[in-house]
C-alpha cells in the first residue's frame, strides 16, 4: 500500500487529535497534577505523647505529618488506631470525618501538618497503651514504612484514695471502737491498696468490714482486694487499751498499690480517746 | 469574515494556559479546532520535512522510554503537555495563514501579562514566593522561576513592537508588569535570562546598543540592591544545589545509559544513585534543573541524540537572518532560551513544551527555508 504525503499527514494528525482527546478524558486533572508534580509523595509521620498514660485520664499526643515529596498531595488523611482508649477522640485542627480518621488537607513538598490529639484512656485500662498514626493520600508513597508511627507507654493507674473516720467510741467492755471509711475517688480502680493501723500500747482487731454496704471478709493489713471507682469500704476496729481508761492514740493510713498515682484526698486519719479527732491530708 | 480555525486553535490554547481549569480545557480545544482546521484545508498537507521527522523521532523515543521506564503509568500521566507540543508544532508550521506564528507570539505576550497580573494580585496576600505561585493559580507557574519563560521572548516582542504600534502599546504595559512579577517572585533566574537575552541582542546590534543594555542592566541591578529587596539578599545556595542535581542526573544516566529511567522518573531514581542525605537541598526535587541532563537521565543517550538532532534541524532549517534587527532578535531569543533550558527547564513543565513548539515554528516557519519542504518543494 502506498501512502502519499497527504494521507500520511491526515493520519498522523488525526491520531494526535484522538490521543489528545483521550488524554483529556483519562486525565481530566492533568494540569493540576503537573502543578502538584504528580502522584508520588513520601509522607513521614511522627507521634509523641505530651502527657502520661493514666487510666481514666485524658492523654494528649502530638502527630506530625511531613510531606518529603517529590510531589505535593491534595488530601492527606490521618488515621489513628488507638488501643485501650475510650471513644470520643478530639483531633485538632484537622477535620474529623470519621473517627478516628481526619483530613489534614493538602501538603506541599516540605510542608508539615501538626495535629494535637486528645483521647481518654479507659478507666479500666491496664498494661501498655498504644496509639498508631498513619498518613495516607491519593499519592503513591515512595518510601513505605515511615508513614506509620506508633507510640505507647505503660499505663499508670490513677486512683485517689481518701480516708474519713468517726470519733472513737468507748464500749462498755472497755474496748475502743473506731470506724473509718476508705473511698476511692477514682478515676481508676485501686488495685490492692494497703492500709496500716497504729495503736501504741494496745492490740487492735477488725470488728466489721463492709464493702458497698454489704458485709465482706475483713481484709488483712496487706489486703489484695480491689477498690473500684467510687467504691467505699467501711472498716471497724476495736482496740483494747493497756488499762481501762488510759488514753489511746489511733492512726489509720491507706496507700495505693505500688506505682499508682495518688490523688489529693487525705490518706490518713488519727484519733485519740481524749476527745480530739485529728484528720490530716498527708500520706 | 472567514474564521481561521488554525488561529483559533493556537490562540485559544495559549490564552487557556492562564489557569489550571482553563488549561485542562485548552488541550481538547486545540485538538478540536486543529481538526477543524485540517478538515477546512487550513493546514498544508504533505510529507514530513526533516524538522517534523526529528520531532516525531524524538516523540517515538520519548514514548519508548516511557513504556520501558521505571514507572510507565507516571510517565504517561505527566506527559499530556507533550501531546500539545506535537499538535502545536504541526499547526504552527503547517497553517496556510502566514501570520499565525506572529499571532501566537502576541498571544504569548497576552498570556505573560495575565500571569504577571495573577502574580501581582496573589502577592498582596502572601509573602513567600511559593505561596504567591500557589495562589496565582497559573497553569504554567509551578515554582517561582517558571516566570522566567517570558524573559527569553522579550527580544521577539520588542522587535514586533517596532513594526506594529498596537503591539508597542501592549508592550509598554506588559513588559513592565513582567518585570514587577519577576521581582515579586524573587526570581533571579528570570532577571538573569532577561539580562542575557538583552545583552545577546545588543551584541548583534552594535557597540551603542551594548552600552545602553549594559548601563540599563547595571542601573537596574544597583537599584534592586539599594532597595534592599528580598531578591538582593537571597542566598546563593541554589547554585550549589543545582550542581548537585546535575551530578545526580549524570549518576542516574550512568545507571540507565541507553533509554534512561523514563520521562519524569528522575525523582524516583536519583536518591538511590547518589548520597541523597548529603545534598545541600534535602528536599526531593522532581527535575534536575537542566533540560539536556534531564533528557539524558530520563530517555538515555538515544533520547539526547534525538533531541540534539531536533535542535540542529530547527536551527539550520532556515538561513540565519541577515538584517541587524532580525539577527539581534534571533540571538537574543536563542541565548535566553538556551540559558533557561540549561539551568531550569523541565519536561514536567507545560511552558517548556509550549515554548519549544513556538520557537521551532519561529525558527523554521517563514521565508528562506533551505529546503522549502513545508510546501512540498523539498530538494
Amino acid at each position: 500500500m502506498v501512502v502519499n504525503g497527504r494521507q500520511w499527514f491526515r493520519g498522523a494528525f488525526a491520531a494526535l487529535v484522538a490521543l489528545a482527546l483521550v488524554a483529556s478524558v483519562v486525565f481530566p486533572a492533568w494540569s493540576q497534577s503537573l502543578a502538584l508534580h504528580g502522584y508520588y509523595a513520601d509522607l513521614v509521620t511522627t507521634i509523641r505523647p505530651l502527657t502520661a498514660y493514666r487510666a481514666g485520664r485524658p492523654v494528649e499526643l502530638e502527630v506530625r505529618v511531613r510531606n518529603q515529596g517529590p510531589d505535593a498531595v491534595g488530601a492527606v488523611d490521618l488515621v489513628l488506631s488507638p488501643d485501650r482508649f475510650a471513644p470520643g477522640w478530639s483531633v485538632d485542627p484537622c477535620v474529623r470525618w470519621a473517627q478516628p480518621t481526619c483530613r489534614l488537607g493538602a501538603l506541599l513538598v516540605g510542608q508539615t501538618a501538626v495535629s494535637f490529639v486528645r483521647a481518654m484512656l479507659r478507666p479500666d485500662a491496664r498494661g501498655v497503651a498504644t496509639v498508631g498514626a498513619y498518613a495516607r493520600s491519593e499519592a503513591r508513597d515512595t518510601l513505605l514504612g515511615n508513614e506509620i508511627a506508633v507510640t505507647g507507654g505503660a499505663i499508670e493507674v490513677a486512683s485517689d484514695l481518701g480516708v474519713d473516720a468517726d470519733p472513737p467510741a468507748r464500749l462498755s467492755s472497755g474496748e475502743v471502737e473506731w470506724t473509718v471509711w476508705v473511698t476511692n475517688h477514682g478515676p481508676a480502680d485501686a488495685h490492692a491498696p494497703t492500709w496500716r493501723i497504729e495503736a501504741s500500747g494496745a492490740s487492735v482487731r477488725f470488728a466489721q468490714c463492709l464493702a458497698g454496704g454489704s458485709a465482706t471478709s475483713c481484709p488483712t493489713a496487706s489486703g489484695t482486694a480491689n477498690l473500684g471507682v467510687h467504691g467505699v469500704w467501711m472498716l471497724r476496729f476495736r482496740a483494747s487499751p493497756a488499762s481501762g481508761d488510759a488514753p489511746l492514740h489511733l492512726r489509720f493510713e491507706v496507700s495505693s498499690s505500688e506505682g499508682a498515682i495518688e490523688g489529693t484526698a487525705p490518706n490518713a486519719v488519727e484519733a485519740s480517746t481524749n476527745g480530739t479527732l485529728l484528720a490530716d491530708g498527708f500520706e | 469574515m472567514r474564521i481561521d480555525f488554525a488561529t483559533l486553535a493556537v490562540i485559544g490554547w495559549c490564552l487557556g494556559q492562564a489557569t489550571h481549569a482553563s488549561a485542562t480545557l485548552a488541550l481538547p480545544w486545540l485538538a478540536l479546532a486543529g481538526a477543524a482546521a485540517l478538515a477546512r484545508g487550513e493546514l498544508r498537507e504533505g510529507p514530513p520535512d526533516r524538522v517534523e521527522l526529528a520531532v516525531l523521532a524524538f516523540a517515538a523515543i520519548y514514548a519508548f522510554a516511557a513504556a520501558f521506564g521505571m514507572a510507565p503509568a507516571r510517565s504517561l500521566a505527566l506527559s499530556v503537555p507533550s501531546l500539545a507540543f506535537l499538535l502545536l508544532a504541526f499547526v504552527l508550521r503547517r497553517a496556510r495563514r502566514p501570520q499565525l506564528v506572529r499571532d501566537a507570539g502576541r498571544a504569548l505576550l497576552a498570556l505573560a501579562a495575565m500571569q504577571s497580573l495573577q502574580v501581582l494580585v496573589a502577592s498582596r496576600g502572601h509573602d513567600a514566593a511559593a505561596s504567591v505561585i500557589a495562589a496565582a493559580d497559573s497553569a504554567w507557574l509551578v515554582v517561582p522561576n517558571d516566570i522566567a519563560w517570558c524573559a527569553c521572548l522579550w527580544p521577539l516582542w520588542i522587535a514586533d513592537a517596532r513594526e506594529d504600534r498596537r503591539v508597542a502599546l501592549a508592550c509598554t504595559v506588559a513588559l513592565p508588569l513582567q518585570l514587577v512579577a519577576f521581582v515579586a517572585l524573587e526570581s533571579r533566574l528570570a532577571l538573569a535570562t532577561l539580562a542575557l537575552a538583552s545583552l545577546a541582542a545588543a551584541l548583534a546590534l552594535g557597540p551603542r546598543a551594548i552600552v545602553i543594555a549594559a548601563t540599563t542592566l547595571a542601573t537596574a541591578g544597583a537599584a534592586l540592591i539599594a532597595a534592599g529587596t528580598a531578591l538582593a539578599t537571597k542566598p546563593i545556595a541554589s547554585l550549589a544545589a543545582r550542581l548537585e542535581l546535575w551530578s545526580a542526573a549524570l549518576a542516574v544516566f550512568r545507571g540507565y545509559p541507553v533509554l534512561g529511567v523514563g520521562p519524569h522518573n528522575f525523582v524516583l531514581a536519583y536518591p538511590g544513585a547518589i548520597d541523597a542525605g548529603a545534598l545541600t537541598d534535602p528536599r526531593l526535587t522532581p527535575w534536575p534543573h537542566s533540560l539536556p541532563l534531564e533528557i539524558l537521565a530520563e530517555t538515555g543517550i538515544i533520547g539526547l541524540v534525538a533531541a540534539t538532532a531536533l535542535v540542529h534541524c530547527a536551527t539550520t532549517f532556515r538561513r540565519a537572518p541577515t538584517d541587524r534587527l532580525g539577527a539581534a532578535t534571533a540571538w537574543g531569543v536563542l541565548t535566553g532560551a538556551t540559558f533557561l533550558m540549561l539551568v531550569e527547564a523541565s519536561l514536567l513543565r507545560s511552558w517548556t513544551w509550549g515554548l519549544a513548539a513556538f520557537l521551532i515554528a519561529v525558527a523554521t516557519r517563514d521565508g528562506g527555508a533551505r529546503d522549502g519542504s513545508i510546501d512540498g518543494r523539498q530538494r
